[in-house]
C-alpha cells in the first residue's frame, strides 16, 4: 500500500468526516455577523434527507390526468358529467350562490338570451401565463365553436410579446402606459389597463415601489357617465381637471415578480426622441396587423380616449390594396369606439392614425356580429391590483358599452416571491379580497370568474418541488372569490396538486416555472371550457325547473 | 428496510455522481480498493462489482443488456484476433456490428422511427415498442465495445482481452458508463492489466479535476441553465429577441461547462483509482474553424467517428475524389447527430456541422491565400469569432426540444432587439449575466492559465488539497438551490 493511496483514502475520509460533522449542525446553520449583526444562513447536506428522500417527487394525480392527453393528437373539451352539489358541475369549478343567483348566472343569462343577436364579451385578464393570446385563443376557439362568434377581440397597439394570431408592426413612436408599472395620471385607461400615446421623450413615468396600495376604491373622481348613456361614437368634452393618480404602486411590483422575465413591463418600442415642439396637426402613427389565415372577422373597431378634433384613422386592407374606411375619432372622451364593417378576406390590416394632439389610443377590436368574443388582456408580472387604478366609472362604462358579461381574473403566480412565511398570507388575503370586491363593484353587470394559479416549481435543496405556499395561496384566493360572489376555477388541483408541475414539465406541457407550453395551454383551456360549459348546462336545467 | 430499499434500483431516484449516496459508496469502494490495490485480479473484481452495481442503480434490469454486449464482444474479439480468413473475419465483425448497432437502434431509435414513419397504429410496431426505455449510457458503452472489435479487425489492437472480468470492467467502468469519455480499449485495457501505481500526480490531478469539475458543473452550467437559459428554451415565445440571443450564447456555455465539468469529475475519480482517461475537451472556444472545433470538443467521440466511419468510408470512395470526401464528412456528421439523440434537432445539428466542415474543406486554399494578405493574428481572432457564432447557433437547434421549438427560438432571435429590453434584462438578470461573462472568460483563457493553477495546487500538502475539496463542496451546497440537474449528456 503506497503512501499516495493512503493520502487519497484519508482525503476521502476527511471530507466525509467534515461533511458529516457539519450536517449535525442542521440543514441550515445561522451565523450572526459580529459587525452589523446581520444573519447569514449556511446550508449543509441533510444526510438522511439526501439518502432517503427521492430526488423527484412524483405526482400520480398529474400522471393519471395527463395520460388521457398523451396519446390524443387533438385536444377537445369533454362534456362535463360530474355533479358537484351546490358548487357547479365540475370538480374544479366553484360557482357560489348569493341571494338565489350563482356567480356565473349573469354571463349564462347573456349567453342564452343575447349571444345570437349581439356579441357577448369576456374580458380575460392575466399575467404572462396568458400573454400573446395564449390560453385565451384556445378558450375563444371553444366558445365560438359552441356559441358562435368570430375574430380575435381586443388588439393592443403594441406589446412586448408576439401574438399567436397575428404579426404586428408599428411605427416606432408609440409609448405604452399600463396600470402595473407606468401610471397614467388621469386613470383613463382602456379596460385592458393600457393607453398608447405618441412618444415625445416626456412619458409620464411612475415606477411602482412595491408599496401596498390595498385600496379598493379608485382615488380619481367619478366620471359623469350616466347609466344607459353610451359614449360610443359620441363626442364628450374632456373634463377640466383630473387629479394625478396618487394611489401608489402595486404591492406586487415588477421587482418582486416571480417571473423575472415577466417584469419588463414593456416600455414601448419608443425610441428616445427629442422633445418636439407642440404641433397642431399631422401627428401620425401606424399599426399593421398581419393575421393568420384562420382568423376571420366582420367588424373592425378603433378604440380610443381623448384624440382632439380632426383626428382620423385610415383603415386599409394591404392584401387587396383597398382602403376600408377613414374613420373620424371625434372627441373621444371619456372614450370612443368606432366600428367599420369588413367583408374582405384580408390577412393584413393597416391603421394610419392622424391627429392634431397626441391622442389616447386604446387599441382595436376584430369582432363578429354576434356570439362570444374573448379579449386577451394580459400584462406581464401583474398580480391584478393595477386594474383598480383604472377610473372606476370609466371602467364600468366600458364594460357596459362593450357588453362585457364575464370577467376572468387569472393571476396569483406573481405574488409568490413575496411570500416567505405564514404571516405573509394575511397580506395576500387582504390584497385579493380588495381586488375581487373592487372588481365586483366595477362590473355590476358582469359575472366574475377567478382562475387560481397552477402549480409552480421552485428548487429546494436540489429538488424541483412546488412552491411551499402555492397551495395556501390557492385556498385563500378561492375563499376571497367566494366571499365576494365570484366563481373560482382551481388550476392547481386540476394539474394534480402539490409537485404536479414536474409531471407537466416532463411531458412538455409546461415549463418548470409554471408557464404552460402549447399543448398545456390547450389542455387548460379545454378543461376550463368544460367546467364553464358544464355549469352553463346546469344553469339551463335550473331555469327550466324554475 | 429503508436502507435495503435505498440500495435497490429506483427509477425516480437514480444514483448520481453528485449524490450523498454515491459519495458514501465511493468511500466504501476506496477502502476495499486500498486493501486490495496490490492484487490486480481482486482489485479489478471489486471495481467490476462496483461498476455493475452502479449501473444497476441507474438502469435497473438493463444491466443484463450491458453484460450481454460485453460477453458478445469479448468472445467475438477472442475469435477475431486469431482468425486469418478474411471471410470469417468479416462474418465475426458483422455479428458484432449487427448486435451492437441492432441493440442501439432498437432501444434508442425505435420510437423515433415508428413516429417519423407514422407506424404507431400498426399492431406489430406497437407490440414491439410498448415498454422500451432507453438505457442510460447505451450509446457510450456500445461505441466503446464496438470500437474494441473494430480495432481488432483493423489490426490496430494486436491482442484481444483474454480475461472476461477485465473486458466487462472496460465496458462498464463506472466513471465512464454514463456519458463517456469513449475510452479506447488500447488505452484502458492495459491499465486494468497493470498493477496499481498511484503517484503524487494522481492525488493532485484527481482532486484538482474533481474541484474544477464540480465548480464548472454546478456554479456555471447548472446555475445559468436554471436561472435563465432553460427558461428561454422551454418557452421561447415568452422572451424577447435579446433574451433569445443571450440564451443562445448561454446554451453553448452551459453545454460546454456541463459536459466538460462532468468529464473533469470522472477523470478525477479515475485518477484517484490510478487510471488515466482520455481528455474530451481542449479549449473548444478557441477553435478557428468548425473542423478545428471538433478536434477540441468531445474529442473521444470525434476520434471514434473519424477512425470508424469517416476514414473507412472516404477510403472506399477515394475513386470519386473530393466528392467522396465531402460525402463521407456529411455521413459522419449525420451519424454523429443521430447518435446524440432520437430527435430531428440532432439530425439538423449534425448536418449543419457536416456542411460547415465541407465548407472548410472547400475553401481551405482560399483561406490560406487570404491569410497571406492580412494580419494573421487578427484574422485568426476573426475566424474564432465567426466559428463561435456558427457553433453557438447550431447549439440552439441542439438544445431545443423540437424543430418547431428551434424555429420559434430562431424567429424570436431575429425579431429585433430593442435597447430598452437590454436595460431591463441587465437589471433582472445581472447575476446570471455575470456568471456567463465569467464562464466565457474561463472558456477563452489559454491552457497555460489552468496549468499554472494546477502547478500551484499540486505543490500544497495533501491535507490542504482535501480541505480545499471539502470547502468547495460546502460552498457549492450554498448554491445548491440552483443545482443537481442531471448531466445534460446523460440521455445520449
Amino acid at each position: 500500500m503506497n503512501k499516495y493511496t493512503l493520502q487519497i483514502l484519508f482525503s476521502i475520509i476527511l471530507v466525509n468526516g467534515l461533511l458529516l460533522s457539519l450536517s449535525l449542525l442542521g440543514p441550515d446553520f445561522t451565523i450572526k455577523s459580529p459587525i452589523d449583526g446581520e444573519e447569514f444562513v449556511i446550508s449543509f447536506p441533510d444526510v438522511r434527507e439526501s439518502l432517503f428522500k427521492s430526488a423527484q417527487q412524483n405526482n400520480e394525480n398529474a400522471e393519471n390526468f395527463l395520460s388521457k392527453y398523451d396519446d390524443s393528437e387533438e385536444i377537445e373539451p369533454e362534456t362535463s358529467t360530474k355533479d358537484n352539489g351546490n358548487e357547479g358541475l365540475d370538480d374544479f369549478l366553484t360557482n357560489p350562490e348569493t341571494d338565489g343567483e350563482r356567480a356565473l348566472d349573469i354571463f349564462f343569462k347573456a349567453l342564452k338570451n343575447e349571444s345570437e343577436s349581439r356579441v357577448v364579451r369576456v374580458a380575460h385578464y392575466g399575467d404572462s401565463q396568458i400573454e400573446g393570446d395564449r390560453i385565451t385563443s384556445y378558450l375563444r376557439e371553444f366558445f365560438q365553436k359552441e356559441f358562435g362568434g368570430e375574430g380575435v377581440g381586443y388588439v393592443p397597439v403594441d406589446d412586448i410579446t408576439d401574438n399567436v394570431n397575428y404579426f404586428r408592426s408599428t411605427s416606432g413612436n408609440w409609448e405604452r402606459y399600463n396600470v402595473f408599472n407606468h401610471g397614467y395620471s388621469s386613470g383613463k385607461y382602456a379596460l385592458s389597463g393600457l393607453v398608447f400615446k405618441y412618444g415625445n421623450g416626456k412619458k409620464e413615468k411612475k415606477e411602482d415601489k412595491g408599496k401596498d396600495n390595498g385600496n379598493d376604491e379608485q382615488t380619481t373622481p367619478e366620471e359623469d357617465v350616466k347609466d344607459g348613456e353610451s359614449p360610443i361614437e359620441e363626442k364628450i368634452e374632456p373634463e377640466e381637471t383630473i387629479p394625478p393618480d396618487t394611489s401608489g404602486g402595486s404591492l406586487f411590483s415588477s421587482k418582486n415578480s416571480f417571473y423575472l422575465a415577466d417584469s419588463y413591463n414593456f416600455l414601448s418600442s419608443a425610441k428616445k426622441q427629442k422633445p418636439k415642439k407642440k404641433k397642431t396637426a399631422s401627428l401620425r402613427g401606424s399599426v399593421t396587423l398581419n393575421f393568420g389565415k384562420a382568423v376571420k372577422f366582420s367588424k373592425i373597431g378603433v378604440f380610443y380616449g381623448k384624440t382632439g378634433s380632426n383626428a382620423q384613422v385610415k383603415i386599409s386592407d394591404l392584401k387587396s390594396g383597398d382602403e376600408i374606411s377613414t374613420v373620424g375619432l371625434e372627441g373621444g372622451s371619456p372614450f370612443g369606439l368606432k366600428y367599420v364593417k369588413y367583408r374582405g378576406n384580408g390577412s393584413t390590416i393597416r391603421f394610419d392614425i392622424r391627429t392634431g394632439i397626441n391622442p389616447e389610443i386604446y387599441g382595436f377590436f376584430f369582432d363578429g356580429n354576434n356570439g362570444v368574443q374573448i379579449d386577451n388582456l394580459a400584462i406581464r408580472g401583474h398580480s391584478g391590483d393595477g386594474l383598480l387604478k383604472i377610473d372606476k366609472n370609466y371602467l364600468q362604462a366600458q364594460y357596459d358599452d362593450l357588453n362585457v358579461k364575464l370577467i376572468i381574473l387569472q393571476f396569483g403566480m406573481n405574488v409568490m416571491p413575496t411570500i416567505h412565511k405564514e404571516s405573509d398570507l394575511e397580506r395576500v388575503k387582504k390584497y385579493y379580497s380588495n381586488l375581487f370586491s373592487g372588481m365586483k363593484s366595477r362590473a355590476k353587470n358582469a359575472s366574475i370568474l377567478v382562475i387560481g394559479p397552477g402549480d409552480m416549481g421552485v428548487i429546494r435543496r436540489g429538488s424541483n418541488v412546488s412552491h411551499p405556499f402555492i397551495g395556501r395561496v390557492v385556498e385563500i384566493m378561492k375563499q376571497c372569490a367566494i366571499e365576494n360572489g365570484c366563481a373560482f376555477w382551481d388550476t392547481y388541483h386540476l394539474m394534480g396538486g402539490e409537485n404536479s408541475i414536474a409531471a407537466w414539465a416532463q411531458k412538455g406541457y409546461a415549463a418548470r416555472d409554471g408557464h404552460f407550453i402549447n399543448r398545456g395551454q390547450k389542455i387548460i383551456a379545454a378543461e376550463l371550457f368544460k367546467g364553464i360549459n358544464g355549469a352553463y348546462k346546469e344553469y339551463l336545467d335550473r331555469i327550466k325547473i324554475n | 428496510m429503508e436502507a435495503i430499499e435505498l440500495l435497490k434500483y429506483n427509477q425516480g431516484n437514480p444514483l448520481l455522481f453528485n449524490s450523498v449516496l454515491f459519495f458514501f459508496l465511493f468511500t466504501v469502494l476506496y477502502i476495499l480498493f486500498t486493501a486490495f490495490a496490490k492484487n490486480i485480479k481482486a482489485r479489478n473484481a471489486i471495481l467490476l462489482i462496483f461498476s455493475l452495481y452502479f449501473y444497476y442503480k441507474i438502469s435497473g434490469e438493463y444491466i443484463g443488456l450491458l453484460i450481454a454486449v460485453g460477453f458478445i464482444d469479448f468472445f467475438v474479439g477472442k475469435y477475431l484476433v486469431k482468425e486469418t480468413s478474411l471471410t470469417k473475419r468479416r462474418i465475426l465483425l458483422a455479428i458484432s456490428v449487427m448486435a451492437n448497432v441492432g441493440i442501439l437502434i432498437y432501444f434508442k431509435y425505435t420510437f423515433f422511427i415508428v413516429n417519423q414513419f407514422g407506424l404507431q397504429s400498426s399492431q406489430f410496431f406497437s407490440y414491439f415498442t410498448r415498454e422500451i426505455l432507453t438505457p442510460v449510457g447505451i450509446s457510450y458503452y456500445i461505441f466503446k465495445s464496438l470500437g474494441y472489435i473494430l480495432s481488432i479487425y483493423r489490426e490496430e489492437l494486436e491482442e484481444a482481452e483474454t480475461n472476461i472480468v477485465n473486458y466487462l470492467l472496460y465496458v462498464s467502468f463506472f466513471p465512464t458508463i454514463v456519458a463517456g469519455p469513449i475510452t479506447k480499449a488500447a488505452n484502458l485495457l492495459p491499465q486494468f492489466r497493470s498493477a496499481t501505481n498511484i503517484t503524487r500526480e494522481n492525488v493532485s490531478k484527481g482532486l484538482f479535476l474533481l474541484i474544477t469539475g464540480i465548480l464548472k458543473k454546478v456554479l456555471i452550467a447548472d446555475f445559468i441553465a436554471l436561472n435563465f437559459v432553460d427558461r428561454v428554451f422551454e418557452n421561447p415565445d415568452l422572451f424577447t429577441s435579446f433574451e433569445c440571443l443571450i440564451a443562445g450564447y448561454g446554451a453553448f456555455l452551459q453545454l460546454y461547462f456541463d459536459f466538460s465539468g462532468y468529464t473533469d469529475i470522472v477523470r478525477g475519480m479515475a485518477y484517484l483509482l490510478g487510471f488515466e482517461l482520455e481528455e474530451n475537451f481542449r479549449k473548444p472556444f478557441l477553435a478557428n474553424s468548425v473542423s478545428e472545433f471538433w478536434r477540441r470538443w468531445h474529442i473521444t467521440l470525434y476520434t471514434f467517428l473519424s477512425e470508424n466511419i469517416f476514414n473507412p468510408l472516404s477510403f472506399s470512395l477515394r475513386r470519386i475524389g473530393i466528392i467522396g470526401i465531402y460525402f463521407s464528412i456529411l455521413v459522419t456528421f449525420l451519424i454523429s447527430g443521430i447518435w446524440h439523440g432520437a430527435n430531428l434537432t440532432f439530425v439538423v445539428w449534425g448536418l449543419i456541422h457536416g456542411l460547415c466542415i465541407v465548407f472548410d474543406t472547400m475553401f481551405r486554399n482560399t483561406r490560406k491565400k487570404l491569410v497571406a494578405k492580412v494580419n494573421e493574428r487578427y484574422f485568426k481572432w476573426f475566424e474564432i469569432l465567426v466559428t463561435f457564432h456558427v457553433i453557438a447557433f447550431s447549439f440552439i437547434i441542439f438544445k431545443a426540444p423540437s424543430l418547431e421549438s428551434a424555429e420559434t427560438f430562431i424567429y424570436k432571435l431575429f425579431s429585433g432587439i430593442k435597447i430598452v429590453h437590454i436595460e431591463k434584462w441587465m437589471e433582472y438578470y445581472m447575476i446570471p449575466f455575470l456568471v456567463m461573462v465569467i464562464g466565457l472568460l474561463l472558456a477563452f483563457l489559454p491552457e497555460r492559465f489552468y496549468k499554472s493553477l494546477y502547478v500551484k495546487f499540486a505543490a500544497i500538502h495533501w491535507s490542504l488539497k482535501a480541505s480545499a475539496f471539502a470547502l468547495v463542496i460546502i460552498f457549492v451546497y450554498q448554491v445548491l438551490g440552483t443545482s443537481t440537474l442531471p448531466f445534460v449528456y446523460i440521455e445520449f
